[in-house]
């Protein structure tokens, strides 16, 4: 450890600012990438593969530390060291005070779960990440199948472009909008699992039978996943509940629309509001309005209006000149403000690929994150789909529409289920 | 695998109910598929021991009172008593909740203690003894602790650099105490801004390029 070396150091950025501030035991703002494989772990190779990866991901090797104006990350000698999973999915990983480094690699059976504090990444970058980690493991695993070359999962970039902060890389004052929708949502009421604990409800979907299904209604599987997940939340609300619309925020993965290859924060997000009270309440209908929205808000300029609200806001002069500690406060109670505006998160990192070789040895991915509402993350493997529910109410209501309308259609589902209590006594809580 | 009609799912790993909607399964649970280790979340104790020591500190003080108040109010000693223990508690509990940072809880405690002492001070006559030699000998205590701590637990530069540039600045208070004529004994006072002249001339000779470094990471807008 020289001390006289010259430390790395960088900010955060736009969206990430908000992490240290909020989280904490209700939201610790943790979430997990794992990958389950068809073969049990072997964590020696597994701690030489995620050596191997650090090399590539250099800029992940750091703790946060606090300014007097911003936090900041800073290089750290710290080096993660694989273990077997020893407390619950998603426990806070970020501790005031302490240098410890952002994520955790850990693994249980089959399954090698990569855990990070949102501050550090997006879930681009952390699959990306996961990509190559599982690429590098498989290579000490198999070497006489799986044999590289490594590019075939590691970004076309150099080591300045997966550490940019596209925020300001893409960020112009020009770019606005003023009917950006904003929705006064329907809150659930429902009783809260204990601060701290979530309970995580995940479906395996075959990806071929829910691509028919969302095909029937003429739609994609976003949408049509989008749409039941607002009419499972709706079929409890009564009608007085229904006079709020119910509000999903779904974040985006801005690389789509502003080309970056940085592997740190950004993403942004759009909240979509339907109105149940209109008595437009079948599926098909949601569908309909879900589909129509996403053209009409997925696009390049409205993206870029919301990003630059948000960046002007950091780059507010009087925001910046506030000490830390109050800018803090601020984005609290800002937080607490804005909470009214979902009723529910909905977050999407799409198909997983993983270069051919790989396809014998894994047999699933699956993503979620830690929520103070409740909150689907999905993605997909070949074709098993994995819907993760994380949720923070204690009544599991959400989830039974949600899962009965995919099986009510035909479509199989397979459950995977841990309570806070942990393994299988999930049921007796 | 188990099974629930009404809900027409699979389940993989062993569940007693349906984790969707409480209803009784069907098929055989089998341990062997568990997908999680069985952890909790574990209760803090810490917490627990925290607020004993506050409720003690409570008790203190309405004890105090109480037997104030049998014996009568003449004196209202037990209000000494309760400035006591709320010192003792604040200083306990900032003490506790810094402690993963040691070298910022103890520029915190010096804080703190200035104003207890002040306080102290004020409260008993204002002789000016907490101006005279309380600020100046804190600040030198500091001082010392941090140089211990950084020798101790081998703290890199670029992790104790900030807490040196802050004691500099904590000696900026007997500057300005001195300059404002407020001290009647003025050596600890004048030892102090020396000592803090030293300091920073020192960090800027030795480990300029750190010190620089630091003040451009620390106040970044």
């Amino acid at each position: 450890m020289s001390g006289w070396n010259r430390s790395k150091w960088r900010t955060l950025e736009n969206t990430a600012k908000i992490f240290p501030a909020t989280s904490g035991k209700k939201d610790e703002r943790v979430f997990r990438l794992s990958c389950q494989m068809t073969e049990e772990i072997w964590p020696e190779k597994l701690q030489k593969a995620l050596d191997r990866c650090m090399e590539e991901y250099t800029l992940f090797l750091c703790v946060l530390r606090r300014g007097l104006f911003w936090n900041y990350l800073e290089e750290t000698e710290l080096r993660p060291v694989v273990r077997e999973e020893y407390k619950p999915p998603c426990s806070q990983l970020y501790v005031r005070d302490q240098k410890n480094l952002l994520f955790e690699v850990t693994y249980y059976k089959k399954r090698i779960n990569f855990e990070t504090y949102h501050a550090l990444t997006d879930g681009t970058g952390a699959l990306q990440f996961v990509r190559s980690l599982v690429y590098f493991y498989l290579m000490e695993v198999h070497p006489e199948k799986v044999k590289g070359p490594v590019s075939q999962v590691l970004a076309d970039a150099t080591e300045e472009e997966k550490a940019e902060d596209s925020f300001s890389k893409y960020y112009s004052e020009e770019a606005r909008a003023n009917d950006i929708p904003k929705y006064k949502a329907h809150q659930m009421k429902y009783h809260r699992l204990e601060y701290g604990g979530i309970r995580l409800t995940e479906g395996i979907i075959s990806t071929e039978e829910l691509l028919k299904t969302a095909r029937s209604y003429g739609t994609t599987i976003t949408v049509y996943l989008t749409a039941v997940f607002l009419c499972a939340i709706a079929k409890d609300m009564s009608p007085r509940q229904k006079k709020r619309p119910v509000s999903l925020m779904i974040p985006v993965n801005l690389r789509s629309y502003f080309p970056s290859e940085s592997v740190r924060n950004f993403f942004g997000w759009i909240d979509i509001g339907y109105d149940f009270s209109s008595g437009k309440e079948s599926l098909e209908e949601v569908i309909a309005f879900t589909a129509d929205f996403f053209k009409k808000e997925l696009t390049r300029e409205r993206i870029a209006a919301r990003m630059n609200t948000l960046m002007r806001m950091e780059k507010n002069p009087f925001m910046r000149i506030l000490p830390l500690g109050l800018k803090l406060w601020g984005m609290q109670i800002g937080a607490a403000l804005s909470t009214s505006a979902d009723t529910a998160i909905f977050s999407n990192i799409g198909r997983i690929s993983m270069p051919e070789e790989c396809k014998a040895y894994i047999d699933w991915f699956d993503f979620y994150t830690t929520t103070p509402k409740i909150e689907i993350c999905m993605c997909s493997w070949q074709d098993k789909l994995t819907v993760n529910i994380t949720s923070a109410y204690a009544n599991t209501k959400i989830e039974r529409n949600f899962f009965r309308i995919l099986t009510e259609k035909g479509i199989h589902v397979e459950i995977i289920a841990r309570g806070i209590e942990g393994g299988e006594k999930n049921a007796e809580m | 695998m188990q099974k629930c009609k009404r809900c027409g799912i699979m389940i993989r790993n062993p569940q007693r109910r349906c984790p969707l909607c409480q209803g009784p399964l069907e098929g055989e649970m089998n341990p062997e598929d568990r997908m999680f280790p069985d952890l909790k979340y574990n209760t803090s104790r810490f917490m627990l021991v925290m607020k004993i020591f506050t409720f003690v500190c409570v008790a203190i003080c309405v004890g105090a009172a109480a037997i104030n108040w049998i014996g009568g109010f003449s004196v209202f000693w037990a209000g000494y008593v309760m400035a006591g223990v709320l010192c003792l508690w604040i200083i306990t509990i900032v003490g506790v909740g810094k402690r993963r940072n040691l070298l910022k809880n103890t520029m915190w405690q010096m804080v703190i203690l200035w104003c207890v002492f002040l306080f102290w001070d004020r409260a008993t006559g204002w002789y000016g003894w907490s101006l005279d030699y309380g600020i100046p000998g804190v600040w030198i205590v500091t001082l010392v602790v941090l140089g211990t701590l950084i020798r101790i637990l081998k703290v890199p530069v670029r992790h104790y650099m900030v807490y040196l540039i802050l004691a500099f600045l904590g000696s900026l208070v007997p500057a300005f105490l001195l300059a404002g004529s407020l001290v009647k004994c003025r050596i600890p006072s004048v030892i102090c801004v020396a000592a803090g002249v030293l300091l920073l001339c020192g960090l800027a000779i030795f480990k300029g390029r750190e010190l620089a470094e630091e003040l451009k990471k620390n106040a970044h807008i």
